[in-house]
Order: structure tokens, then C-alpha cells, then sequence
């Protein structure tokens, strides 16, 4: 497959960019991540590309949280305004349920990231009964790569169990996340046969780059080709339709756009999407590094943030530099995902180029 | 005027989008777009709605109700954390159909009533108001709640 666009999704680009510009000026808030602590109960080989700040950490207290709600409230409408409980591993805060239930209370739909490893049956009930609306597990592969990269060898085992556990559930949303790399990318089309055995409706697919502890495992560097061959897996399962399959949200993919996700790219980080991380710092996805965090709750209003900053985000223009200045695909790509800058706002990877 | 513009930009992204629907780029459900273009997060979905529905009938014979308007009310506070108390009406009753089935979305899971009130006269048979507070179980999005109207005495039979 050609990796430029054909014009036709030319079109498409031209009018889904005109969407993004409105949008970007309505800045409309409907994504909140709330990292409500650094503590984990793994220790993932990937973790730290992700990760800068210490577990040593404490939690925010909930309270501090939801004095940053109630800031928000009267501009958003609750309903449509989710907020996510990530970290760390957000199921080691013993609170998240009356946390959650407080959301509930206020109108707001809450969901979890989690790596499953606490997910009891006990523990799904009361998340169930605290209004809990979404959940995403992380499973990457079979036993033996799962666990390599979590580096437990239970990990894989306690995932499986949480995702048998959804499957009946019929009240919430919930879909599984893998991060494709060398060690299982042979393999992906059996484990796809596998969770669509289980019961499995959602499937999202990642990939990494290389920073922080990801850096030190050439395991999770996939070749250009490989990159390719997983776009393609992508487009095929999609075609298939047994299996509700996209690619993350990162990466502008050329003429493989609206083949490999439900809608164009574009980085909401800072237009829809804001985040409360673990210190106070007001950022807008949590993988984006501290050197664009945009305030901090104990010291400025979230509102006032969300309204009157998060420029660097908006605007994009000073991304058209290095490998983007010349670049034709850039009006559509826009410097891809805010969490692939660098401390520097250097480029660390063009998913665009990779594709051959 | 900011109002305004919002509603320009919001109204002009869904002139997009029926743009983008008619390249065959799919409706805006499955571009994971919400009504005003906005993609969806990845980590599931971005709204909730807090959703009664249920069958009206005849106190009397059990037969569905067509025609009865059900309004909804919210007064109260729901906030540990400093949320005024509030009392107003939703906007946009909804009516039971041809077999007494009606279906209504509430913004939060407490506080509210829904008020039932037969509007058409003695079509479809006359009958008395109903208010009925709302409570669904802790968690839950979803609530079923059948209700029964006491029909109106005709003032010759009292």
C-alpha cells in the first residue's frame, strides 16, 4: 500500500483539519486523567518511558482532586466529561471506589487503566458498584511475552482471569491494550484468534519509542518493516470485523488513516484532553513530559489554566522545525503526538516516515 | 457573543461531518466522533446518561397509556465537596407511545422526580398526576420503573 494519501483522503484531511481548527478553538474539555498515584505492583520493562517522576511520591489526596471538579463543573456538562483514573497502577488506592462513587453522584463517567493484576471479583463488584463506566487492560501477548515485559510471572495469569471476568459484563465499556514488540509481533495473529475465542469486543494496539527504560531493550524497537506489517495486521483484522481493532492514538499514518482507526488522526492532548498528575501539575495527557505541564492545582485554578494557557498545544507552528520543517504532510500531522517531544520539543519518532 | 461563536464553530463542524459521511468516511459514531466532531478518547467512553425507562398503565384494567408527558425535576445537592444546592426542570419532556413505554435520560443518579401528567385530555382516557422520586441502585446507569395512574373520578360518580 502506498503510504501517501490518495485524493480522495486528501478531501477527508483537508475538511477533518478544518474540523481540528474549530475544535481547537472551542477547546472543549471532555477528557480528564486523573494520576492518582505513582505506586505499582509491577515493574513493567517499558514503564519508564512514560514515567519521570518517583513512586516515592505520595497520592494525591482525593479531596485535592475534587476541588479541582468542583472547579471545572459549572463550565463542562458532567455527562460528557470523562474522567480517567490512571498512574502508577490506580487499583492500589484503596479509595478509588469512593472516589468514583463521588463522581458518580456528580454525573461524571469514570473509567480505569489497569495492568488487572488486583482485579478481583470482589474488587470488579465494588468498582461496578461505585458507577465505575470504563476499564482498559493492558495484555501483550501470550504468557511468556506478557510476562517478560511485566516482569511477573503471574502478571499474565491475573490479566486473562480480569479480562474473563468482563466478558459477561454488559453495563460498562471496556477493551483489552497491547504493545506490539519483537517478542510478540510473531504471534499476533493467534493472540487476536485467542481473545476473540475469550470474548473479546475491543482491541487497541501500540507501539513504543525509545525513551526512558524502554530505551535499554532493543526487544521493543520494531524495524520500519515490522511498523508496516502491523498497520497492515490493523487493516485486515478491521476488514474482518470480528474484533473491534485500532491502532493507538498516536501517529499520523498517511494514506493509512481511516484504515487502521475509527477517525483521522489528531492530538487532542490540550484541546480535549487535560490531566491532574500525581504532584499537582496540570498537564494535558500524563506521558507528556513535565517541561510542558501548564500549572499546578495547589497553586492555580484548573479552569483558568485549561482557558487561558496550554498555548504550546494549540498552536503548533513551532513544531515546523527539523525533520517537520519541510515536510508536506505536516498540515495534517501537526508535529505528531505532544508525548513524542522531547525536554527539547525535538521530534522523537515520525510514524509517517516509518511506514514503508 | 462567545455563545455565539460556539455555536457557529459546532454547527460548522457538523456541516463537516455530514461532508466527511457523504466521501463514504463513514457517519460520525463510527469516525469515533461525538456530535460536534470532537474524537472520542481511547480510554472508552466520554459520556454517560443516567437513563429511566419503563411501561405506564391503567391503575384500574392495566392497560398501557399512550400520551402521558413525563417531565423531569432535579432539586438538591449531590456534592461532598462544596456543589450549590439547585433546583430546575430539565428541559424536553418525553411521552409514553402507543403501548405506554417511555424512556428518559437524567444528568445524575439522585435528586431527581419525574413528573407524570396525562396532557391530551379524556383521549386515551383521564388521569391523575403522579410524582415519583427517582432512585436508582448505587452504581447502576440504568433504571426500570413501571408505573401505574389512578384514572380521574368524573365529578357525577362522587
Amino acid at each position: 500500500m502506498n503510504k501517501k494519501p490518495t485524493l480522495r483522503k486528501r478531501i477527508g484531511l483537508e475538511l477533518f483539519r478544518r474540523l481540528h481548527k474549530n475544535n481547537v478553538k472551542l477547546h472543549t474539555l471532555n477528557t480528564l486523567f486523573w494520576e492518582c498515584t505513582l505506586r505499582c505492583n509491577l515493574s513493567c520493562k517499558h514503564c519508564g518511558s512514560d514515567c519521570h517522576v518517583s513512586a516515592e511520591q505520595p497520592d494525591m489526596p482525593a479531596k485535592d482532586f475534587f476541588r479541582v471538579i468542583d472547579e471545572i463543573t459549572p463550565h463542562v456538562n458532567p455527562n460528557k466529561t470523562f474522567i480517567i483514573f490512571t498512574g502508577g497502577e490506580a487499583l492500589v488506592r484503596r479509595d478509588l471506589e469512593a472516589c468514583g462513587l463521588e463522581l458518580y453522584r456528580r454525573g461524571f463517567p469514570w473509567g480505569v487503566v489497569s495492568n488487572g493484576m488486583a482485579l478481583t471479583r470482589k474488587r470488579l463488584d465494588s468498582l461496578l458498584a461505585a458507577g465505575m463506566h470504563a476499564i482498559t487492560i493492558s495484555l501483550d501477548g501470550f504468557e511468556e511475552a506478557h510476562n517478560w515485559m511485566r516482569s511477573s510471572s503471574n502478571s499474565y495469569k491475573n490479566a486473562l482471569n480480569a479480562i474473563k471476568m468482563l466478558v459477561p459484563e454488559q453495563e460498562i465499556e471496556w477493551d483489552i491494550v497491547t504493545c506490539v514488540n519483537r517478542k510478540n509481533i510473531a504471534q499476533l495473529t493467534e493472540f487476536r484468534d485467542f481473545l476473540i475465542s475469550i470474548g473479546v469486543k475491543s482491541w487497541r494496539i501500540f507501539t513504543i519509542f525509545p525513551v526512558g527504560r524502554a530505551a535499554e531493550y532493543p526487544e521493543f524497537q520494531l524495524s520500519d518493516e515490522d511498523f508496516t506489517t502491523v498497520l497492515n495486521f490493523i487493516r485486515d483484522t478491521r476488514k474482518e470485523g470480528k474484533i473491534h481493532l485500532s491502532y493507538g492514538c498516536e501517529g499520523f499514518l498517511g494514506n493509512y488513516e481511516m484504515e487502521v482507526r475509527d477517525h483521522f488522526y489528531t492530538c487532542r492532548a490540550g484541546v480535549n484532553v487535560g490531566s491532574v498528575l500525581a504532584d499537582g501539575a496540570i498537564s494535558a495527557c500524563p506521558s507528556i513530559r513535565a517541561n510542558f505541564n501548564q500549572g499546578n492545582i495547589y497553586e492555580d485554578n484548573f479552569w483558568e489554566v485549561w482557558q487561558n494557557r496550554f498555548q504550546s498545544f494549540r498552536d503548533r507552528n513551532w513544531m515546523k522545525k527539523d525533520e517537520c520543517a519541510d515536510c508536506n504532510m505536516f498540515r495534517y500531522c501537526e508535529g505528531n503526538g505532544m508525548h513524542l517531544r522531547d525536554e527539547n520539543g525535538k521530534l522523537l519518532v515520525c510514524h509517517y516516515k516509518r511506514i514503508v | 457573543m462567545k455563545k455565539l461563536k460556539h455555536l457557529f464553530l459546532k454547527s460548522f463542524n457538523a456541516v463537516l461531518m455530514a461532508i466527511l459521511a457523504l466521501l463514504g468516511f463513514a457517519n460520525c459514531d463510527r469516525m469515533g466522533l461525538d456530535m460536534y466532531g470532537t474524537p472520542t478518547p481511547e480510554y472508552g467512553v466520554p459520556s454517560v446518561d443516567f437513563i429511566v425507562k419503563g411501561k405506564v398503565i391503567n391503575e384500574i384494567d392495566g392497560k398501557a397509556v399512550e400520551g402521558i408527558r413525563i417531565s423531569r425535576r432535579f432539586i438538591g445537592t449531590v456534592a461532598m465537596y462544596g456543589t450549590p444546592t439547585l433546583e430546575f426542570n430539565e428541559k424536553s419532556p418525553v411521552y409514553t407511545d402507543k403501548d405506554g413505554n417511555f424512556l428518559t435520560k437524567l444528568s445524575s443518579p439522585f435528586n431527581f422526580s419525574l413528573e407524570f401528567q396525562d396532557v391530551d385530555g379524556v383521549k386515551n382516557g383521564a388521569f391523575k398526576d403522579t410524582t415519583i422520586f427517582v432512585q436508582f441502585d448505587e452504581g447502576k446507569h440504568i433504571l426500570n420503573l413501571d408505573v401505574e395512574l389512578k384514572p380521574k373520578v368524573k365529578e357525577t360518580d362522587e
